[in-house]
């Protein structure tokens, strides 16, 4: 018995590495792909500080240098250069919402929305997370801000329609009852605004599979 | 002669202008020869070849007596010579005249060592100015701390320059920030376009995960947008198969041919690649037209290098390369 959880247990490890392993070669495989592209880029734009034969390149080297600290002739590539100090914070939290997505985690998601209130991607987020957990009267409360935001920022319907099956797809809500009803209802008015938009049968076909899930899901 | 101050009419002996009272000093040959021995005993003494002591010493050997009676000794101005005045060397403003300048008659030179007889033997026999105590030597000017001040005035101005043009000033609130003249102090994605966006690369089969994106409208007067996509190795992103493209800059031509980016007026995009670690690696970014026309073949990778920016992390680029 023990030493069959002993061969169990090193099979797990085993896994666990091998899982780990794999991860590491998938970046370290793309980190090659960006060095050797940053390499090819760095020689043709004369930014290296030595040159082929291996002696020094004062210019290149100055050129190197304003690019380790985000600096270029180009005031546009200069804006974006330093652009991720002010979007760090969004980045952040954007991550953290995707972790609360996956997670069901209620409290994150709402601690995420404290920090960015006029977000309405967030907002359409913890509407389909309080269906799915039952929270009928936050749902509604989330859906109307979403509905409020959308307007105050000018945002079209097909975008919000977007954020709603984005949503859906990663937040799990059952299929029947008063919350599959919703859903699929919810999923009906996304695509037929979308088809609306764009006029793509897709869409169309969407539409009415998510209305004949909606009926189904009262049965 | 003639004064070359006021022009008066002299005897060619005169010490003075009977006119304006101009000391003369004729520039005869040993006065000449005298100023130039003057010259490379100051070039010795700066090098410092020679000592304070033995500067005075060989100075005091280049006097020379004009015609006058006078004794003169070089001194850094050729226009103020030392003056024997019986007690001690003293500076005197002279007019200074030419022998055989045009125009005027040529004057016999005022003093001439008699033949056979060194010209220092000869002013000591005249009265002995190499026992005198001699000027003091010119300030010597340092060459190389001249140099040193030129090469540190130069650097100054160099770091001056490197710190303007760093992200320092910005940092210290001199200059507002690029990014902030761009998109404002706060800015705030469309995350409508971006939707429209991963929308359009899940439609064509494009794993969007990790992949983060960021349309942020200029808020400079101008119109339309840049796209900042934060491509998070630590997230789950990574390269699509780009067969033989490169998967860099396959994954910015797949931005940079979206329809909804062009409907949101996006012209210039930037991907942020993290490793595994979160690890800032690098920002790449070019106009959207330059990415068009290279992920056509219209414009080799050269030509798009040339169009393309980059910020670059010294850390992840160096990994593994240095100890």
């Amino acid at each position: 018995m023990k030493e069959r959880r002993r061969t169990i247990l090193i099979i797990v490890l085993l896994a666990l590495l091998a899982l780990q392993a794999g991860c590491t070669d998938f970046t370290a495989e793309d980190k090659a792909f960006v060095r050797s592209l940053v390499q090819e880029f760095l020689e043709s734009k004369n930014m290296s500080p030595t040159n082929p034969d291996g002696s020094a390149n004062l210019f290149g080297g100055v050129r190197f240098a304003a690019a380790l600290v985000g600096r270029s002739g180009d005031q546009e590539a200069n804006a974006l250069f330093g652009i991720y100090t002010s979007v760090s914070g969004v980045v952040e939290a954007d991550k953290e919402m995707d972790e609360a997505r996956a997670n069901g985690d209620a409290a994150a998601m709402d601690q995420v929305i404290k920090s960015r209130p006029h977000d309405w991607t967030y907002r359409s987020s913890r509407a389909v997370l309080a269906l799915a957990q039952g929270d009928m009267a936050t749902y509604q409360a989330q859906g109307d801000s979403v509905y409020a935001l959308a307007e105050e920022q000018g945002i079209p319907t097909g975008r919000l329609a977007r954020q709603t099956i984005k949503d859906y797809e990663t937040i799990a809500v059952p299929d029947k009852g008063a919350q599959g009803h919703q859903k699929w209802m919810d999923l009906h008015q996304a695509y037929a605004t979308l088809y609306d938009e764009t006029g793509q049968d897709m869409y169309a076909a969407q539409a009415d599979a998510a209305a004949m899930a909606a009926m189904a899901a009262l049965e | 002669m003639y004064c070359p101050s006021c022009g008066a009419a002299n005897v060619e002996t005169s010490p003075q202008c009977v006119a304006c009272g101009a000391v003369f000093l004729l520039d005869t040959p040993a006065w000449l020869s005298a100023q130039r021995g003057y010259a490379d005993l100051t070039a010795r003494y700066a090098r410092s070849e020679i000592d304070n002591a033995a500067f005075q010493s060989a100075h005091v050997n280049l006097a020379v007596r004009d015609a006058a009676g006078r004794t003169w000794l070089p001194s850094e101005d050729p226009e103020r010579p030392y003056l024997w005045d019986g007690n001690a060397w003293v500076p005197q403003e002279v007019a200074r005249v030419s022998p055989a300048a045009p125009g005027v008659p040529p004057a016999q030179p005022a003093y001439q060592t008699p033949a056979g007889v060194p010209p220092a033997r000869a002013q000591r026999s005249a009265g002995g100015p190499a026992t005198r105590e001699a000027p003091p030597p010119p300030k010597k000017r340092h060459r190389l701390r001249g140099c040193c001040l030129g090469t540190l005035i130069v650097l100054f101005v160099l770091a001056a320059a490197v710190i303007w043009v760093s992200p320092l000033p910005e940092q210290w609130g001199l200059r507002r920030p690029a990014a902030e003249k761009a998109f404002g102090e706060n800015p705030e994605p469309d995350r409508g376009a971006s939707l429209e966006l991963e929308a359009e690369l899940a439609q064509a089969g494009v794993d969007t995960t990790g992949l983060y994106t960021y349309v942020l409208p200029y808020q400079d007067g101008r119109t339309g947008a840049a796209l900042y996509a934060v491509l998070d190795g630590s997230a789950g992103f990574s390269f699509p198969d780009a067969g033989d493209q490169d998967p860099v800059l396959a994954t910015m031509a797949n931005l940079a041919n979206s329809p909804a980016l062009a409907a949101a007026g996006v012209d210039r995009i930037a991907v942020d690649y993290r490793d595994g670690s979160g690890q800032q690696t690098i920002v790449l970014t070019a106009p959207v037209d330059a990415i068009q026309s290279f992920s056509r073949g219209e414009i080799t990778r050269d030509a798009f290098f040339q169009q393309m920016e980059a910020q670059v992390d010294l850390r992840s680029m160096t990994e593994g390369l240095l100890p």
